[in-house]
């Protein structure tokens, strides 16, 4: 097993270098050579990341399929009446021709 | 040695118990279980640094430290039954940490999805069962986001997102939508994700200000129902034309949207949940970035840092007094205090539990 101290240092390297894929990969790539309480830590921060991720995107799947739906029984509302209203223009129009 | 005095001090204060006792260990068995008795800790912790109320922060170390009083006993009683329901909200959580959840929520991670093939299904369902009740209570908002992505893939589950996207799909028909821009667009075998994020995007942003409007009825200006917009309209043939070709194309471009948002491929999904996330996670608090770990400088650094607050800890008056607590009190203490800071310096998110792992092991080593 990888010194704590040393698996230290090099995670440090790769934050100084900014290069989070590779800080990432590298967590992965010596997980068994942290401690077992630390390796159960990691593991968490990466299974509550990425459960996190997936409810956002059902979630706002889910958000804009409501919306839409709200949307488009209002538009379908809309669309009836107009077509209602259109449809009483025309009969008066026709009445008003015969009258005349 | 805890229990033994609380055995003694419960006798002499005769605890006054209001209305029904809680359903759950007493603050006896509490006590008597090293586990639950920590945990107990973590939580009183938690609330005191949240600012629920400061004193559980003392109470938190003395009861580390085996040093309780027969007020603070009665304190426990009173906290205990809300431990318990943060306990409880854990328990639902641990029989959920099964294979199938974990691949699924694995799907949303490459790091995690490699772990999987280091460790196992069992590995990692292992260290999650291990350390989830300690995470709970020591980060009561980040368990509650997890215990809600949970309610939220139970949902998805259990068929009511399925629900949704059938009642869409009807929306859909009924509405006499033109899918034929996404049929075409799947029917091709190259290029697809790219052509895809490009048709779903100028399509999302459209509709977006097309929902807004007319799920807000601002359309219909200051009248109150669409019936009451069509009768005013209904003056102007020209006006109520072209009021009712707005409709018509609105309708298509929120149809279209909605129609991809069906599940009818998973590529589609991730393409338009991708496109809906970005949108929304902007508007998050911001949280600490990988970028911004570098501000925190090397482990030595931090290490140097710590000890020098340690050393002027232990020459402080303070440091005397919660001595008297306990031996390991001050060390205790210490470390919950410069975690604490650490935190309310540098906020949340992944890489900030990830630096906690790191500094909870420099603090370890320096108050050694």
């Amino acid at each position: 097993m990888a010194d704590l101290q040393d698996l230290t240092k090099q995670f440090d390297t790769l934050v100084q270098a900014g290069d989070e894929k590779a800080a990432r990969a590298f967590l992965v790539e010596n997980l068994q050579e942290f401690p077992q309480d630390m390796r159960e830590k990691i593991i968490l921060a990466f299974f509550a990341e990425a459960a996190v991720t997936q409810a956002d995107e059902i979630g706002a799947k889910a958000d804009i399929q409501k919306e839409g739906a709200d949307a488009l029984d209002i538009l379908s509302q809309a669309r009836a009446e107009l077509e209602n209203a259109q449809r009483i223009t025309e009969l008066q129009d026709q009445l008003g021709r015969r009258e005349n | 040695m805890v229990l033994e005095q609380y055995e003694k001090e419960a006798e002499k204060i005769e605890l006054k118990k209001e209305g029904p006792e809680a359903v759950g260990p007493t603050v006896k068995t509490i006590l008597a279980d090293t586990k639950l008795s920590a945990r107990f800790g973590d939580y009183l912790e938690a609330e005191g640094e949240a600012g629920m109320d400061p004193g559980k922060e003392g109470l938190a170390i003395k009861l580390k430290n085996g040093k309780l009083d027969p007020g603070d006993l009665k304190k426990l009683e009173v906290y205990r039954e809300d431990f318990l329901f943060g306990m409880s909200k854990v328990d639902s959580i641990i029989p959920r940490l099964d294979k199938a959840s974990i691949e699924e929520i694995a799907k949303k991670s490459p790091e995690l999805q490699e772990i999987l093939k280091v460790v196992g299904v069992e590995g990692v369902s292992f260290a999650l069962k291990n350390q989830m009740h300690e995470f709970a209570m020591k980060n009561q908002s980040k368990f509650q986001e997890i215990s809600a992505a949970f309610e939220t893939l139970d949902a998805y589950k259990s068929g009511e997102f399925e629900k949704l996207d059938k009642k869409i799909a009807e929306k859909c028909k009924k509405a006499g939508i033109d899918v034929e821009t996404f049929a075409r667009i799947m029917q091709k075998d190259t290029g697809r994700v790219k052509e895809l994020e490009k048709e779903v995007g100028s399509i999302y942003k459209s509709s977006k200000d097309i929902i807004k409007k007319w799920s807000k009825g601002k359309v219909f200006g200051s009248h109150k129902s669409a019936k009451e917009w069509a009768l005013s309209l209904s003056r102007e043939k020209k006006q109520m034309d072209e009021a009712l070709a707005t409709v018509r194309e609105d309708t298509k471009k929120i149809g279209e949207l909605l129609s991809l948002t069906v599940d009818t491929d998973p590529t589609m999904r991730e393409v338009l949940t991708r496109e809906l996330v970005g949108d929304k996670r902007i508007k998050e608090p911001k949280s600490f970035s990988f970028k911004e770990m570098k501000n925190l400088g090397t482990e030595a650094d931090r290490e140097k840092a710590a000890k020098t607050h340690w050393e002027e800890y232990k020459k402080s008056p303070e440091y005397q007094e919660d001595l008297k607590v306990g031996p390991d009190a001050p060390k205790t203490k210490f470390k919950d205090g410069e975690m604490k800071r650490f935190k309310e310096a540098h906020g949340g998110g992944f890489w900030m539990r990830l630096m906690e792992i790191f500094f909870g092991n420099t603090l370890d080593k320096v108050t050694k």
